[in-house]
């Protein structure tokens, strides 16, 4: 097999592994516009430096730091546009979620994503967030806190 | 509010995954073939191409300046560009005991690995520092016995 084609390969398994995970996570900070733009930034990035970036321990977690940092940049022409609540759905859905997401801090806000909007152990949100599980333990705790007084709920 | 805040969140993002296509390769190849290409060290020409790297030379033109003045001497000052991990940059003072080096260990963090005395904790991270090209790392070492310093750390050539 040829060398180009054995990045193909392995750049493609890896796409194929984290594409979803790398969208959700930068979409759970950023929200669906900003954090799928700044994650197709990540995997064009991943490509053209597969051969640093394929030798990572932990290619997924470097690359989520590289599309957070694209999405950082767009930040500041764009504020945080979290996508609105769809009606109709089974499970009823407060409308203000969405704006009582997008006043959490960016780290709360991709903790509580990932960890209770996608229902991720710590551990693998703390592997790709690159933080100690406590940490994102802490923040899922404060981010909830928070959407529980910026909702006024007690549940 | 009838239905638990957990539930609630779960059913959200549940909503948002499903209206989210998936990034294709063919989106990719466009990302990657595009002539303003915003991936941060992307070979390919651009148009905004010509300012970046004027805005790069002057960043790092004021940056060594700048450096040069904290740390009080110009040789003490090393700048790198272009880091990845797996980047070192050794101090410019060699006399520092012992050597102390700047490495870029994890993406856009920049981590002090070995330090002589105090001042930065052995893997003090230095966080949200950006990546790629138009980073430059200037680093201004101590003399033996005095505190190693980090007195610059900049971002230039953003797109």
């Amino acid at each position: 097999m040829l060398p180009d084609e054995v990045k193909t390969d392995a750049f493609t398994e890896f796409v194929s592994a984290t594409e979803r995970p790398l969208r959700n996570a930068l979409t759970g900070a950023f929200g669906p516009e900003r954090g799928r733009e700044a994650a197709a930034e990540a995997m064009a990035y991943g490509w053209e430096h597969w051969d640093q970036v394929g030798k990572m321990e932990n290619p997924a977690g470097y690359l989520y730091r590289v599309g957070r940092d694209r999405a950082r940049r767009m930040a500041s022409r764009r504020s945080v546009e979290l996508a609105p609540v769809l009606e109709g759905e089974t499970v009823w859905v407060e409308p203000g979620l969405p704006a009582a997401l997008a006043r959490l801090p960016e780290r709360q806000r991709v903790v509580v994503a990932l960890v209770h909007g996608y229902g991720w152990s710590l551990g693998e949100t703390a592997e790709l967030l690159g933080v100690a599980k406590g940490t994102v333990q802490s923040h899922s705790k404060r981010g909830l806190r928070s959407l529980r007084r910026y909702l006024g709920v007690e549940l | 509010m009838s239905t638990g805040l957990l539930q609630q969140l779960n059913a959200y993002y549940e909503q948002v995954s499903d209206s989210q296509e998936p990034i294709t390769d063919t989106e990719l190849r466009a990302l990657l073939e595009a002539p303003t290409s915003l991936t941060p060290d992307s070979k390919t020409p651009n148009r905004r191409g010509a300012w970046v790297a004027v805005a790069a030379a002057i960043g790092t033109l004021l940056l060594v300046g700048g450096v040069a003045l904290l740390v009080g001497r110009e040789s003490d000052v090393a700048v790198s560009d272009d880091l990845l991990p797996g980047t070192s940059v050794p101090t410019p003072n060699p006399t520092s005991s012992p050597a102390t080096t700047l490495s870029v260990t994890s993406g856009t963090s920049v981590e002090w690995t070995t330090v002589s005395t105090d001042g930065f904790a052995e893997g003090a991270v230095l966080d949200d520092v950006a990546y790629g090209r138009g980073v430059y790392v200037a680093v201004g070492g101590g003399g033996p016995g005095t505190e190693p310093r980090c007195r610059g750390l900049g971002v230039t050539g953003r797109n």
